[in-house]
């Protein structure tokens, strides 16, 4: 707990340079939470706080715009508006065209959901991305994948489909060269890559910030350390920024590919 | 799409390497010649490469016209 280990340090009077006390590097430790509460077996922790609070924002951002919608769109209505044409004409729109609107209330859900727990990573008191657990990134990977295969079988027949990812016109022997490649990255390779990219990011993102944050924490004092703490505070405002970018990138990455996903079942693609 | 080539490159090279390694490391433990495993990555991953040029070199000429175009 990142945030812990920096508070325990305040608290214990400060583990600063020269005070005896190593450096107490991040590591998959801050990761590890003690539940908030238990259920049985049932373990309530910060992540899935994080998680059921993403929610009810995203929720009560599109409740507000969209519950009782004008002619002339009031304020709130407008900012929704945005939010769903941005997700229409930058994501939805170039991969699917017009037959993409379908899939909007799911790629718009998932994009607002993934970026709003991405953000958690930069909001104090919070200060933790959900997608850094990889557990809250499979369902996700479930969803479009199972949307996937489904729509594919649905569009173009079981062994339509089949048929459509093998290469045309090329000599038998090659196809049975190709069987484990091809079979391997649809079922294992493909899912993976779509998942691990956003842990991945936000694992790192969070590591990266906790190290620049508790550096500063740890060199601030009245030694010479207090010229590298200013160094690491300019870097936490430097990745703070850059971490903001990445959040939108990955929502926007996941989106993207779930919408060049759902085009490729619904048209064979050679 | 762009980004959806590109990952679906890395996706093939990616299995590719690991789709043969495996083959030659089952092999290489069923003989005991461990060098199989790395003989298979290679073979594996030229395999991809092969499959990527033959797959997506031609994509610009094929698809002339873009997805998307008629909003």
């Amino acid at each position: 707990m990142t945030g812990d280990v920096a508070v325990a340090a305040a608290g214990s009077g400060g583990c600063h340079l020269f005070s005896g006390c190593g450096f107490p590097a991040p590591g998959l430790q801050d990761f590890n939470f003690k539940p908030l509460f238990s259920i049985g077996a049932f373990h309530f922790t910060k992540p899935e706080l994080v998680a059921v609070l993403c929610v009810i924002i995203v929720v009560a951002i599109f409740w507000a715009s969209f519950a009782s919608p004008k002619i002339v769109p009031g304020r709130m209505q407008s900012l929704g508006e945005l939010g769903v044409l941005a997700v229409r004409d930058q994501i939805v729109r170039p991969a699917l065209g017009r037959r993409g609107d379908k899939y909007l209330p799911l790629i718009v859900s998932m994009f607002f959901f993934i970026f709003t727990m991405n953000l958690m990573e930069l909001i104090p008191v919070l200060q933790f991305p959900s997608m850094s657990r990889i557990g809250f990134v499979w369902p996700l990977v479930a969803i479009v994948y199972i949307l996937y295969i489904y729509l594919g079988f649905k569009n173009q027949g079981a062994w339509g489909y089949i048929s459509n990812m093998w290469p045309r016109g090329v000599p038998w022997p090659v196809y049975i060269i190709l069987i484990p490649v091809e079979l391997l990255r649809f079922f294992i390779i493909q899912p993976f890559t779509l998942g691990i990219r956003l842990f991945a990011n936000m694992f790192a993102g969070h590591l990266l910030l906790s190290i620049f944050y508790i550096a500063t924490w740890y060199l601030a004092g009245f030694t010479v350390g207090l010229l590298f703490a200013v160094g690491s505070a300019a870097m936490v405002g430097f990745v703070f920024v850059l971490e903001l970018l990445v959040d939108l990138l990955q929502a926007f990455i996941f989106t993207t590919l779930t919408a060049t996903y759902i085009a490729a079942s619904l048209e064979a693609q050679h | 799409m762009g980004l959806s080539t590109g990952w679906n490159v890395f996706s093939y090279l990616i299995a590719g390497m690991v789709a043969y390694g495996g083959i030659g490391w089952l092999i290489g433990r069923a003989v005991h010649i461990s060098l199989l495993f790395p003989i298979g990555m290679i073979v594996g991953l030229a395999i991809s490469v092969g499959y990527v040029i033959y797959r997506y070199g031609r994509a610009e000429q094929v698809s002339k016209t873009e997805r998307g175009d008629d909003r």
